[in-house]
């Protein structure tokens, strides 16, 4: 098998984990897992939730880790690679790995724009529009500075103005869209991180980056929790809030107007609640998108993966667990009241619509708003450097080329989707056919693919040899045994219910929705190049092995 | 807050900042004094 010299390696065992807990902590932490907890039986959420971390995350993330630094070892770096290596040269093998850089590639695309969303915000709350305090410039040309909103309604309709909600096609039809601009530059800065390299762009910006996140978070929290029962707020207390979402005892309204009190049995009974949680632990740790597989073929091959594995996901756990369960819904309950609690279901309306009309009427709101918007933009930002890395890993090993050259390529590929979730924006439905396709289904379907590649074809016994390298915290031998016979079961049943709940419904939207056929037949021209491209890349490789020739994709760079 | 909301959220909290720790004690030991520069 031809032998790809390894140029590029992590500087430091901190600077992968950062990376990798950068990858995983984004938006979902911040937005959505508060709304699932609240809306999944408060406090009782977390016995699933912690089940689901113990049995799928950890176990799940150790196997791929374990795996990108096998295919590192001999050479590779995008998942096409590590599966052909670590298979053997096997063709299907080889080309469901290389459609595994699908997802990610995909989720960028819109990812950039949700970015921009964050960085515009922040500039707002810097620049005094959302509040009257400030430095009084508008990004906005029909936004006053000093403007205040005052309720969610309108909040969602300057969230709404924002995004281009109510036309496909607005966004281009501004002389000069603030928003597109925005994400021009969010795609430009992503770029040129990657571009930098893996040592001296994502690792040095994920080192200053995450610990920036831990302290706006912090001081966000501790001006919540210093806010006592604020004047002109809901009359409700900060441990108001925290009762509102930890409380595993709840009131439910039912449609009749009856209220109905259900307990933690209640919940832990109620299949959804076992969901939720799985998908939220899944979806959070962001295992089997590419991304931990790619970063972890970086590793040097005597480093301690199973403590860095254990840290990325114990990083991503703290941030979502204390930093989120603190800092969105009590302040939201404090100042808004419980009516506001039926938008803390959508991750967009919490963050988007109610947070800032919670920062509007918090003192010192205008700072603490910039300070939660940009720890979201920063969160985003290392996440997408994450998704796009294990695409030009794929450009550079399949076509040979340097590192700039596959960069510009998959900025170019990236771009067209970027257009198509830009120029749909009329009730975002090109940005939700993107997101459920590709951030829901497919990874659902790869952690499958994944975990059947490490137990059938890698091996039990080569997992735990791989893993136990150079690890000195010794990781327990049952985890592989975990792996096999708890996490991937488990995975197929929590897949089998979410497809039967979900599936139906959206393949319905296919068939009737232009939008999404657009996005759909956009999806399946990616999965027909990524093929090819798989398919074209091992014939190569395998012709080079025979030759015995070992090209360094990055000896155009040196 | 009623004590079952205290107990969720403290046990929660208390695993995962716990877990979080004690991975930051253990990277921190295990650090090399300099880091590890490029091959290139």
């Amino acid at each position: 098998m031809a032998q790809i010299a390894k140029k590029e390696h992590w500087g430091s065992q901190i600077g992968v984990v950062l990376a990798v807990a950068g990858s995983a902590v984004g938006l979902g932490n911040f937005l959505r897992f508060p709304g699932q907890v609240v809306n999944h039986g408060g406090g009782a959420f977390m016995i699933p939730y912690i089940i689901s971390l113990l049995l799928i995350a950890i176990p799940i993330s150790m196997s791929e880790w374990a795996l990108g630094r096998c295919g590192g070892r001999k050479g590779f770096h995008s998942p096409l690679g590590v599966y052909h290596a670590v298979s053997g040269g096997r063709t299907g093998w080889g080309v469901l790995g290389g459609l595994n850089a699908l997802a990610p590639f995909v989720i960028n695309m819109y990812y950039i724009f949700i970015e921009s969303w964050c960085l515009l915000y922040a500039l707002q709350y810097l620049g005094g529009v959302l509040q009257p305090l400030g430095l009084g410039f508008s990004i906005f040309s029909e936004v006053e500075p000093g403007l205040r909103l005052a309720t969610t309604e309108n909040y969602s309709g300057f969230f709404g103005s924002l995004v281009g909600i109510s036309e496909n096609g607005s966004l281009f039809k501004l002389t000069s869209s603030p928003l597109l601009i925005a994400t021009i530059l969010c795609a430009a800065a992503n770029f040129l991180l990657i571009f930098l390299g893996i040592s001296k762009g994502i690792e040095k910006f994920c080192k200053i980056a995450a610990p920036l996140i831990l302290v706006c978070a912090i001081l966000v929290i501790v001006r919540v929790a210093t806010l006592g029962t604020p004047e002109g707020g809901s009359g409700l207390s900060f441990l108001d809030g925290l009762g509102f979402m930890w409380n595993p005892t709840r009131e439910i309204t039912l449609e009749t107007g009856e209220i109905l009190q259900t307990n933690i049995w209640d919940s832990l009974l109620d299949p959804d609640t076992w969901l939720a949680a799985t998908a939220q632990i899944f979806f959070s740790v962001s295992i089997c998108l590419g991304a931990i597989c790619t970063y972890s073929s970086y590793i040097r091959p005597k480093e301690d993966i199973a403590l860095s594995s254990l840290s990325a996901t114990a990083t991503n756990e703290f941030c979502e667990v204390v930093l989120a369960g603190f800092m969105a819904i009590p302040p939201a309950i404090m100042f808004l009241g419980m009516n506001a609690a039926d938008k803390f279901g959508s991750s967009f309306s919490l963050g988007f619509v109610v947070l800032p009309n919670v920062f509007e009427l918090m003192p010192f709101g205008q700072f603490f708003g910039f300070l939660f918007f940009l720890l979201l933009f920063l969160a985003a930002i290392t996440s997408s450097m994450s998704l796009v890395q294990p695409t030009v890993a794929l450009f550079q090993e399949s076509f040979r080329w340097s590192r700039g050259a596959s960069v510009i390529l998959a900025a170019i590929i990236n771009l067209i989707g970027t257009i198509i979730v830009c120029w749909y924006t009329q009730n975002l439905v090109a940005l939700d056919v993107f997101d459920f396709w590709l951030a829901n289904c497919t990874p659902f379907i790869f952690v499958i693919i994944q975990t059947s590649f490490i137990i059938f074809v890698w091996g039990s016994a080569n997992f735990a040899t791989e893993l136990a390298e150079g690890s000195k915290i010794k990781p327990p031998l049952f985890i592989v045994k975990i792996v096999k016979y708890v996490s991937f079961p488990y995975l197929l049943i929590i897949f089998g219910f979410w497809a039967w709940q979900n599936l139906g419904d959206r393949i319905r939207e296919v068939a009737a929705n232009r939008v999404a056929q657009l996005s759909f037949g956009f999806f399946m021209s990616l999965i027909l190049l990524l093929t090819l491209l798989a398919i074209m890349a091992m014939n190569r490789w395998k012709r080079e092995e025979q030759a015995g020739i070992a090209l360094d994709p990055n000896e155009k760079n040196a | 807050m009623t004590w079952g909301g205290w107990l969720c959220m403290g046990l929660s909290v208390t695993f995962v900042t716990t877990l979080f720790l004690w991975c930051c004690w253990r990277i921190g030991a295990d650090q090399p004094e300099t880091d590890v520069q490029d091959d290139e």
